[in-house]
């Protein structure tokens, strides 16, 4: 932590004014930023009384989807300007650029279906708990994805995490659980806190645009630990990465997602409203305070590669499907936290919009669990012997064919490491969504156009993933030195290749893989909360004891 | 470490005698668990099956001893209907005088009861402490469990799953983190067998032989839901059945091996607290039960006199015309206002039979691997029919087998992209951008997902299916048991029935328990075109059973969650039929709409309406609603059960409340019919009452609790919130509103039309008809049915009927 790093802005850029980076605009114009606070926090009036009519639920319906029209129109906004900011009062401020457009789109989105679906399913239990809360997360979400300034944003983060806390508390019965929750954002909140308090004592309260001019005064305090000196920045920079990486549920973190499975089902699609995925979101828009600090970037791609590794074994091995879900949700937002420690912001974005949206629908429709795998087993799986036949081919032809279309469509996007690693992801699922298609009995015909629908499917995704980082990238912060190279995913990637395919071959029973696959059980079932007065472990004389059982009594 | 060498033969263990005490000891203590059969086909039972020989209370007595029930209505409850008028003081006083206690004294303190309850039920008896670290076994247990009883969900399989249960569990114990670091070597060291190793962990722990039994069942009661896997595993599962096999045995020997790994040698002391071992199993017949009972009979007692009054009044009138059809129903309560109003639409002959018509087979539907049984548990199906299209109209069944493939592929593929290293998280980028739309649009617009409609024939006169002796076989025994057996109208039609609900992990519990928790409208198509068939009818002809040949049997379909009626096969009806067919389907409309009205009346969430067309559309997004948990109430409210002909209930508005099972008593000199009926029917109507019961006054034990947090567990059932035990039983959503029940928790009542001495006889022959009875599982009423004279079985004696209040 002792060098610092060179691409720091000088102090002139401390006397910028906001006009260099804003523009000012008219008061109708602030309409969407202001509405996206205010018609949350209206329905959450409204489910204080209300909600249990039936002209009261349409009423938050009608508003959730007021809230969506408001998050559209400030996308729309900012697709066509500059970021433009709007100060308030005791130093907050917000802002309406591109990257907070689309958390706040994102969270109403899903907002405006999941309370509809939560007004029929919580019907007769506490809608209204669930109303009230859900939009206050809405606005304290919305104000995250809008703050102009850390402590703005810090309001917003921890209202979000206050609010999510009483969503899981108001399922009654599982207190250890709401208090697992509870005490997991106050360490990840308590961090952000800590952070902001440092920032703004420090540096005063500068806007997001000024947070790269704030690392000079952050970088002059420093702390001598025994050889290392730590300064301002780095303990700024480490408590965001701690912020993070507790709100997005990475390991080493506390374990609170797999907790919020006391709540009802509509609470669980609502974490992925900008809330279990916020830690991206934080580390993309605090990155500026993050580039003195290789440190800090390299601890959250650590932790982003082994929480994606450890949630996607422990989601292929629960057979529960929520228990499945939560640890699938961890292991992407591991994912998604190493983009970001990588510099990958616009392709983080892009994965923590997408996924959420993926998720949320997975959890709203989890009941079907029973159905849908009682289907696969009643449905024969003999295969044709020519699909048989066809499988690997199908499988490498659809990947390498993946990789030819990026390169067709633009050659331009192999030529950097961010999208080669986009597109060797990509590969793999193709690949490997083939190889399962491959498996039912299917005439060839239909096969093969399914496998071409398939790679065609993945050609369209890429494409639409770089339009819409192409869209992102003008708002976003640049990458600062600190960020490690866009390779270690690429490493990540061929590391978990080689053990699957060290599985895949006929290692599967042999003793190594037998440890791994019982630890990867026991993992992904949790450690037991231990009473009081638990024993721990075998017993010394159980040893014995189980050698002289077979002697004669 | 010397012993291990010492025994150098493994199978030294333990004798054989040792294991068979060890095997009527485990199979004495899972008594207290009833089987729970997974959530393809859901079966309610009672849950107190096992400890039926006991009698009601003692059972639910013995029951409160192991698990944390008190097994009878809330006070709440009760205080609630007696504000209500729904038990009045003189029911109160009828119980006290059938109990022979009259006195005022006893009145007002069982009246004061509700609103300061002391002495309930089982509640006061004291549960045995668990014993030390109990939670965390606990845990891993279950865990383990819920890993292993996985049908195909999870990618990534139990290593040592081949080795069977306990065998599986040793391979991932070794390194089970609570055990520590020595779990390999202690693991190790674990007899092979688990017989051996249930009986080496008693061993060690010091359990006297003759509190084993006890420490058994309160090992099960910690974990109810998988042992009811294992029980349906062991005792009632089809022996080809492909859902990964668990024993009682295999899961006590887990678990008392944890225990006796963890605890040490000689760790067992005697429970405190416990009482002791009920030495007779039983209780006094005669005894007077606790405060809780006497209000339960009460308040069954109001309800007695009020069915018994609407049966005396309903008389029924009954229309002279020839019926344009007779039309036959599942015996299902819900079908009893379907049957109302149809026959209050048009010239119609009802009659009530168990939806799967007679005919106990297994069916493959298109396009399936495996068949299912579509016949009550109680039976053993004969033969397994597969649907195949019809020869001439191929093009439907393909689309739909064409359509399945492509379904299961899709869901391939994603479990595949799933598994494969770094494959989900462009999945994931790829497909949410589809998923959320849809999402959306399917909570804003519910709409069914239909299959491609196909054309096919299930016919048990194919290859393989039912030989011809036995389909006349099965059709003589329905059409003769329920007394359908002369002037049969043009057209006679099997309704069966089905729920039709979304994103729903209990959807078969509203689908038909006669058919085994499926739909019943592959067992009316079956049994329908068995009963077309010219060779079965000319046997019938020679057995007296004349069916002219103007007579088609049709199969229907009654779909519950929206009260539409589908006829099947229409494209095998002959021409001749058509406006026959035409004018039936018209008035099964009508009907269906009358008694969407009537059942719209008591469903939450139901705007306030409108016209007919507005309710069916609200009824039909209802069940299409993945939201939606209450798409229908089910057979909540159910409480009796009318054996008799039509013209017992005819014209009685019953509520939806009761099973009606056709019998003519005029027919069945010798009891046969009558006692079919008891021994099957009868008592899968005392299970579902009895699921019913228990899951409404002890939802936390034999309830499946919310449904907002059901969490579906490998294809088998739910577990609900964090919890990793599996849960029985039914939803509180099915049973209540928020903390209100809907239902009403009673005991089934069973009224039949019968001379006494012949169901006096049917009883004695039959014991577990005779302790279901006599156990006061269920209150019987019979009589002659005419309005009078209805007598009530009361210890194996008939007493008169006689209302509270005075006359009905």
């Amino acid at each position: 932590m002792r060098g610092r790093p060179a691409n720091l802005k000088t102090r002139d850029s401390r006397l910028l004014t906001h006009e260099t980076y804003f523009v000012s605009v008219g008061r109708m114009e602030t309409l969407p930023l202001i509405g996206t606070l205010v018609v949350p926090l209206l329905g959450a009036v409204l489910g204080v009384s209300a909600a249990h009519t039936p002209a009261g639920k349409r009423l938050l319906s009608g508003l959730a989807l007021l809230n969506l029209l408001l998050a559209a129109t400030l996308a729309v906004q900012t697709a066509l300007g500059k970021p433009h900011l709007v100060p308030g009062p005791w130093g907050l401020a917000l802002v309406g650029d591109r990257l907070g457009a689309v958390f706040v789109l994102l969270a109403a989105g899903i907002q405006a279906t999941v309370l509809p679906y939560a007004a029929r399913c919580l019907e007769g239990q506490a809608f209204g708990r669930f109303a009230v809360f859900s939009q206050v997360l809405a606005a304290a979400t919305d104000l995250t994805g809008i703050a102009a300034t850390p402590a703005t944003l810090a309001l917003g983060w921890v209202a979000a995490g206050a609010a999510v806390y009483a969503l899981v508390a108001g399922s009654g019965d599982a207190p250890a659980a709401a208090r697992r929750v509870g005490l997991a954002f106050l360490l990840g909140d308590g961090a952000l806190v800590g952070a902001v308090l440092l920032l703004c004592g420090l540096a005063g309260n500068p806007t997001l645009a000024h947070l790269p001019a704030a690392g000079v005064p952050l970088a002059a305090v420093r702390f001598p630990i025994g050889p290392l000196v730590v300064t301002a920045g780095d303990a700024v920079a480490l408590l965001i990465v701690l912020a993070a990486v507790v709100r997005s549920a990475l390991w080493p973190g506390p374990r609170w997602l797999p907790a919020t499975l006391t709540a009802p089902t509509p609470v669980s699609a609502l974490l992925h409203a900008g809330v279990v995925n916020a830690g991206g979101f934080l580390l993309i828009r605090l990155s500026p305070l993050l580039g003195a600090t290789p440190v800090a970037a390299s601890l959250a791609l650590t932790a982003g590669l082994a929480t994606a590794a450890f949630g996607g074994v422990a989601a292929v091995v629960r057979s529960d499907v929520k228990g499945s879900l939560v640890y699938s949700t961890m292991s992407q937002m591991g994912f998604m936290i190493a983009e970001c420690a990588v510099g990958a912001f616009a392709a983080a974005v892009f994965h923590l919009v997408a996924h959420a949206m993926y998720k949320a629908a997975l959890f709203l429709g989890s009941g079907d669990g029973v159905a849908e795998a009682v289907r696969q087993r009643r449905t024969p799986r003999l295969r044709a012997a020519a699909v048989a036949r066809l499988r690997p081919v199908l499988a490498v032809g659809g990947a390498l064919g993946l990789v030819a279309a990026a390169w067709v469509l633009d050659p331009a996007s192999l030529a950097h490491w961010d999208a080669r690693v986009t597109v060797a992801f990509a590969a793999v699922s193709i690949g490997s969504l083939l190889w399962g298609f491959a498996g039912r009995r299917q005439p060839l015909a239909p096969t093969m156009w399914g496998a071409l629908g398939l790679v065609a499917a993945g050609a369209g995704y890429l494409l639409w993933s770089s339009a819409v980082a192409a869209w992102l990238a003008p708002q976003l912060p640049s990458v600062g030195t600190a960020f490690r190279s866009p390779v270690w995913m690429l490493v990540g990637l061929a590391a978990a290749a080689a053990v699957a395919a060290w599985l895949a071959s006929t290692a599967w029973r042999s003793a190594p893989a037998v440890r791994l696959r019982a630890w990867a059980f026991w993992a992904a079932w949790g450690r037991p909360a231990r009473p009081q007065g638990t024993p721990v472990a075998v017993r010394a004389d159980a040893l014995e004891v189980w050698s002289s059982w077979k002697q004669p009594v | 470490m010397e012993a291990a060498g010492v025994s150098a033969d493994p199978s030294a263990g333990c004798t054989a005698a040792e294991r068979a005490s060890l095997a009527a000891d485990v199979e004495s203590a899972a008594r207290l668990i009833a089987p729970m059969w997974p959530l393809e086909g859901f079966i309610a039972v009672n849950p107190l099956m096992g400890l039926q020989d006991r009698g009601f209370a003692a059972a639910v007595r013995e029951a409160g001893r192991w698990l944390p029930l008190d097994g009878y209505p809330a006070p709440a409850l009760m205080k609630t209907a007696h504000d209500a008028g729904r038990v009045t003081d003189s029911d109160l006083a009828a119980v006290l005088a059938d109990h022979g206690l009259g006195d005022d004294g006893t009145l007002a303190a069982l009246r004061a009861w509700p609103r300061s309850p002391s002495g309930g039920g089982p509640a006061g008896v004291s549960r045995p402490d668990p014993p030390a670290g109990a939670a965390a076994i606990d845990a891993q247990w279950a865990a383990f469990c819920a890993a292993f009883v996985d049908a195909g969900v999870s990618a990534w399989a139990l290593p040592g799953r081949s080795d069977g249960f306990y065998g599986c569990w040793r391979v991932v114990a070794a390194h089970d983190p609570l055990l520590g670091r020595r779990a390999a070597a202690a693991v190790a060291a674990l007899p092979a067998d688990p017989a051996d190793a249930l009986l080496a962990a008693l061993g060690r722990l010091g359990v006297p032989e003759a509190c084993r039994v006890d420490e058994l069942r309160s090992r099960l009661a910690r974990l109810p839901g998988w042992a009811g896997y294992a029980r349906w595993r062991q005792d009632w599962a089809d022996p080809q059945c492909e859902l990964p096999a668990v024993s009682v045995l295999e899961l006590l020997a887990v678990r008392f091996s944890y225990e006796a790994l963890l605890l040490g040698a000689s760790a067992w002391e005697m429970p405190a607290g416990v009482v002791e071992p009920d030495p007779d199993g039983g209780a006094d017949p005669e005894e007077v039960g606790p405060p809780a009972l006497l209000w339960l009979e009460a308040y069954e007692r109001h309800y007695r006199d009020e069915l018994l009054g609407r049966l005396s009044a309903g008389r029924g009138a009954r229309s002279s015309a020839p019926p344009l059809a007779q039309v036959v129903f599942c015996i299902d309560a819900r079908s009893e206002r379907l049957r109302r109003a149809l026959e209050a639409v048009g010239p119609y002959e009802t009659f009530g039979f168990a939806g799967f018509f007679g005919f106990p087979v297994a069916i493959a539907a298109l396009g399936e691997r495996t068949a299912t049984a579509r016949c009550p548990v109680l039976m053993a199906p004969q033969t397994t029919v597969r649907e195949r299209p019809d020869p001439q109209r191929r093009r439907g069944a393909s689309r739909r087998l064409a359509s399945r493939a492509r379904k299961a592929a899709l869901h391939d593929a994603w479990r595949m992209a799933k598994l494969a290293p770094g494959g989900a998280f462009p999945l994931a980028e790829l497909l949410g951008w589809w998923l959320w739309p849809a999402a959306s649009l399917r909570t804003a617009w519910p709409r069914p997902t239909q299959e491609a409609p196909a054309q096919t024939v299930l016919d048990a006169a194919d290859a393989g299916g039912l030989p011809l002796e036995e389909r006349i076989r099965f059709a003589q025994g329905a059409l003769a048991s329920m007394g359908l057996t002369r002037d049969f109208a043009p057209l006679v039609v099997l309704c069966g029935h089905r729920g039709e609900t979304a994103a729903n992990p209990h959807a078969s519990s509203l689908d038909c328990g006669a058919c085994a928790g499926a739909a019943g409208g592959p067992s009316a198509r079956v049994a329908a075109a068995a009963l077309n068939e010219p060779a079965v009818r000319a046997a019938l002809g020679e057995r007296g059973i004349h069916v002219p040949d103007g007579t088609w049997f049709v199969a229907a379909e009654h779909t519950t969650t929206t009260d539409e009626v589908a006829i099947l096969d229409r494209h095998r009806i002959p021409a001749r039929f058509e406006a026959a067919v035409a004018r039936l389907a018209a008035d099964l409309a009508r009907a269906g709409k009358r008694c969407a009205a009537e059942r719209a009346a008591d469903l939450p969430g139901v705007p306030a309406l409108h016209s007919d067309r507005g309710l069916a559309a609200h009824l039909a997004r209802r069940s299409a609603d993945w939201a939606q948990i209450r798409p229908e109430w089910g057979l909540a409210r159910n409480a009796a059960f009318v054996i008799g002909p039509r013209a017992l209930t005819a014209g009685c508005d019953l509520d939806g409340r009761a099973f009606l099972h056709s019998y003519e008593p005029d027919q069945d000199p010798d009891g046969a019919f009558l006692e079919g009926i008891l021994s099957g029917p009868l008592v899968v109507a005392q299970w579902i009452n009895a699921q019913y019961y228990f899951s409404s006054v002890a939802p936390a034990v034999f309830g499946s609790g919310d449904k907002t947090l059901h969490n579906p567990v490998g294809g088998v059932g739910v577990l609900c919130g964090d919890g990793r035990d599996l849960r029985t039983g039914l939803p509180w959503q099915s049973v209540a509103v928020g903390d209100r029940l809907y239902h009403e928790p009673m005991r089934l009542l069973a009224v039949v039309q019968a001379p006494l001495d012949r169901l006096d006889a049917v009883i004695a022959r039959n014991t577990a008809l005779s302790e279901l009875v006599d156990g006061q599982w269920l209150h019987l009423v019979a009589g002659p049915g005419d309005g009078s004279g209805w007598r009530v079985r009361r210890s194996g004696a008939w007493s008169p009927c006689v209302p509270a209040g005075g006359r009905w």
